[in-house]
């Protein structure tokens, strides 16, 4: 039985908003930054309003909110934040102290452009550059799944077998300041979705002291990375479970929640896309199949934990791949492209990949775009 | 309430066990051992990248017999603040939250945080020891580092006089702002205790000896501490936002007065650090003294 | 209850420089017949190596040797000079 929802028009940032809203963090930390502003001002909000009784500490830079986050998170606490580009950027070492630290927290990343020059538009530059921090990475295509994925993000983080901060991301102005329609529960079942955090991974405790982060030896460094290897592992069926339950109460899904396909196997070609691209790519595989050709595509949703499983399946039933990346790695290609081609050669499935970086610096994406790629790539 | 010897043995129970890393005759390991020992029963500490992430243990187990979270060089006050507003949700707004970090952190690359923290009047207290280096990467100049004082990177004397954080979480709203120096104990854990009772955001600084750093004996390191208030070089003061005035600390009260001080030189001469130093950098490493003075006697 | 992760934890523990005793090159020695009991000496000592004394029961201040890393303060602020630095090995 599916819960009531409603059908409200807003932007993805109010949907994110939205959804850190029903799931009560207790302690929100709010710094601004283009195109993320809004979630946190909309928070601030919610609390002023009395909707939402939080601890909202307005910091002075990324680098202090996420550590606000990790001490609320220390002390066993819900807690949340969201940051773009340079501000992703200026907390880089306390992301991969949380990731490293094992520390649940929220924080939609809404993706913008790297500086320099100033650029507000989307490319998933930024979150890229911590796709080794041990986060988990999900994509979201549209203002509905962005509050679906905010939700999940919770109970995803916050579970102790887990125990990995994620970042929820999504194209900056596409999507953050974008009204589109989204199905809104109302907050109590949402809440009864997520829950309360009652177990916390950590807890300080003045009657049991215990020192987080001292010097460490290789042996214990090493054994506390192992885990986080293993918690990622596990971090996909942790994805897959809770999308499913998700579905379930709330009557959407994404694929499998890893991955999400479009079209029918053993297509001439698949195009493989993450974010917004993807929604984009449905457009453009319905106008090639009215043209008569054989096209696919799969969006991939979790970048972190890496669906291999799930991409090296896709990839054994289907002949040619057209991954389009909206981020580089300068020196080799773009990231999404590159990971999927190393797990094909690792599984020894021998489908071609051809890798394109589109959509950098905010550049448009339209489906018109990615018919041309498919029809290229189809000819080569 | 006054502090006395007898009180200072009546900890709850050791916040520092034996067998910890600090060097011998450090006074950021004497500080704790009392500071914090006069709480240990309820505090969590936040300790951003200094000498305490080093002198608290490695490998099998930690020296800090408190619940201590280790952070990122500029992190610690905003990980204070998020540990303070979560124990809030928690109905224990009573732990003592308290940062224990060097002039590194809150001097230099933590002072955007610090004062970040200050401004919102965050509930934790920030004791910053200062040893007027970097301390933990081998003694490089810091903010704090004084005129004249040769550090690994001013190898021929420091050309800046010191930053003086305590100035600056005054004019940014502090709750209340202390200096103090391990000479006088009982008068620090005085104002470490004082500090506590109070909501707010508090600093104090506490002026310590660092042997290693300083080239001096570390048989020396209370004389020298104490020899740093007798020059005037470490004003003892206490400054409260509600009444907007300094109190000068008993033990260091007459030293306000110019020609009640000690020649500068008997204090720079037992460390190695301002060995060559001229004439001219004692010249200002005087007028820099008495610069502190003069803001200090603004709030008299 | 689910196990939690494994993360850089560390817990209090005596002696986690190991003998730190063992750092000394002068070890202090008082004089129990000049030792005034004020107990200043324990004060100052950076690595809690030194037993206070106590008055009431006539006793001197006894030291740590496992733990003391002979920084000499103690001999330095003794108001009676009841403490000497003896070298290592004397």
């Amino acid at each position: 039985m599916v819960v009531k929802q409603e059908l409200k028009s807003m932007t993805g940032n109010d949907a994110a908003a939205y959804a850190a809203l029903f799931a009560k963090p207790e302690v929100i930390a709010a710094y601004p930054i283009t195109p993320q502003t809004t979630i946190v001002e909309n928070l601030s909000n919610y609390v002023d309003e009395g909707l939402l009784d939080a601890e909202f500490i307005i910091v002075e830079s990324e680098h202090s909110a996420l550590a606000a986050c990790m001490g609320a998170a220390w002390a066993g606490e819900r807690t949340f934040t969201a940051t773009s580009s340079q501000g992703l950027l200026y907390m880089a070492e306390n992301v991969f102290w949380s990731g490293y630290g094992r520390l649940p927290i929220i924080m939609p990343v809404v993706n913008r452009c790297l500086a320099p020059g100033w650029n507000i538009w989307p490319d998933f530059q930024d979150s890229m550059a911590f796709r080794d921090a041990g986060w988990i990475q999900m994509y979201t295509k549209n203002n509905q799944e962005v509050f679906d994925t905010v939700l999940q993000s919770f109970k995803i983080s916050e579970s102790k077998d887990i125990a990995l901060p994620i970042m929820p991301c999504y194209d900056g102005f596409v999507i953050s300041h974008t009204t589109g329609q989204v199905n809104l529960p109302n907050a109590e079942d949402a809440w009864e979705f997520v829950g309360p955090y009652d177990d916390p991974v950590i807890e300080l405790d003045v009657k049991n002291p215990f020192a987080f982060g001292a010097m460490t030896m290789p042996d214990q460094y090493v054994n506390n990375r192992k885990d986080l290897i293993a918690a990622m592992e596990r971090a996909k069926k942790k994805i897959i479970d809770v999308h499913k339950e998700f579905s379930e109460i709330f009557g959407r899904s994404y694929g499998n929640g890893l991955v999400e396909p479009y079209g029918d196997d053993d297509d001439d070609l698949s195009l493989i896309t993450i974010g917004t691209m993807g929604d984009e790519a449905h457009e453009a595989i319905d106008r090639l199949k009215a043209e008569g050709m054989k096209v696919n595509a799969l969006r991939v949703r979790s970048f972190r934990p890496f669906p291999e499983e799930d991409i090296v399946k896709f990839a054994k039933n289907n002949h040619k791949l057209l991954v389009l990346d909206r981020s580089v790695s300068f020196g080799n290609a773009g990231q999404v492209g590159i990971e999927i081609e190393s797990a094909l050669k690792r599984n020894n499935v021998d489908t071609p990949v051809k890798k394109l970086v589109r959509g950098i610096g905010g550049e448009d994406v339209p489906y018109s775009k990615i018919m041309k790629d498919a029809k290229e790539a189809l000819k080569e | 309430m006054p502090v006395t010897l007898k009180d200072l043995m009546n900890k709850p129970k050791d916040a520092i066990l034996k067998g910890h890393f600090a060097c011998a005759g450090c006074g950021s390991a004497l500080s704790f051992r009392h500071a914090i020992g006069s709480v240990a029963d309820d505090i969590i500490l936040v300790v951003p990248a200094s000498c305490a992430s080093v002198y608290q243990g490695s490998g099998k187990g930690v020296a800090f017999n408190v619940p201590t979270i280790n952070t990122a060089f500029a992190a610690s006050d905003a990980v204070a603040s998020g540990i303070s507003r979560a124990m809030k949700r928690k109905g224990k707004a009573d732990t003592n939250i308290v940062v224990w970090g060097g002039d590194g952190s809150a001097a230099d690359i933590g002072i955007a945080t610090e004062i970040g923290a200050c401004d919102r009047q965050e509930n934790i207290l920030h004791v910053m020891y200062s040893n007027n280096v970097y301390g933990n990467t081998g003694g490089q100049r810091s903010g704090d580092t004084m005129i004249g004082a040769r550090t690994s990177t001013t190898p021929k004397g420091n050309k800046t006089p010191r930053k003086m954080v305590p100035f600056i979480m005054m004019a940014n709203n502090a709750r209340y702002v202390a200096t103090a120096s391990p000479a006088f104990m009982e008068d620090l854990v005085e104002k470490f205790q004082k500090a506590l009772s109070l909501d707010g955001f508090k600093f104090i600084q506490i002026d310590i000896t660092c042997p290693p750093n300083w080239r001096a004996d570390s048989a020396h390191s209370i004389k020298i501490s104490r020899l740093g208030v007798q020059t005037g070089i470490w004003p003892l003061f206490e400054w409260d936002r509600e009444t907007n005035k300094v109190e000068l600390s008993r033990q260091g009260k007459k030293y306000e007065v110019k020609e009640n001080r000690l020649p500068i030189t008997e204090w720079t001469s037992l460390q190695g650090r301002f060995r060559g130093i001229t004439e001219e950098e004692l010249k200002h490493l005087e007028e820099d003294t008495e610069r502190q003075w003069n803001f200090i006697r603004k709030f008299l | 209850m689910t196990e939690g992760p494994s993360q850089p934890i560390l817990y209090p523990v005596e002696g986690v420089a190991g003998k730190t005793g063992e750092w000394r090159t002068f070890y202090p020695v008082v004089d129990p017949d000049l030792c005034i009991k004020c107990n200043i000496c324990w004060k100052y000592c950076p690595d809690n190596a030194i037993y206070p004394a106590d008055r009431e029961k006539d006793q001197p201040i006894k030291y740590d040797y496992d733990y003391c890393k002979g920084c000499g303060i103690c001999a330095e602020e003794c108001p009676k000079g009841a403490i000497k630095m003896v070298p290592q090995g004397e």
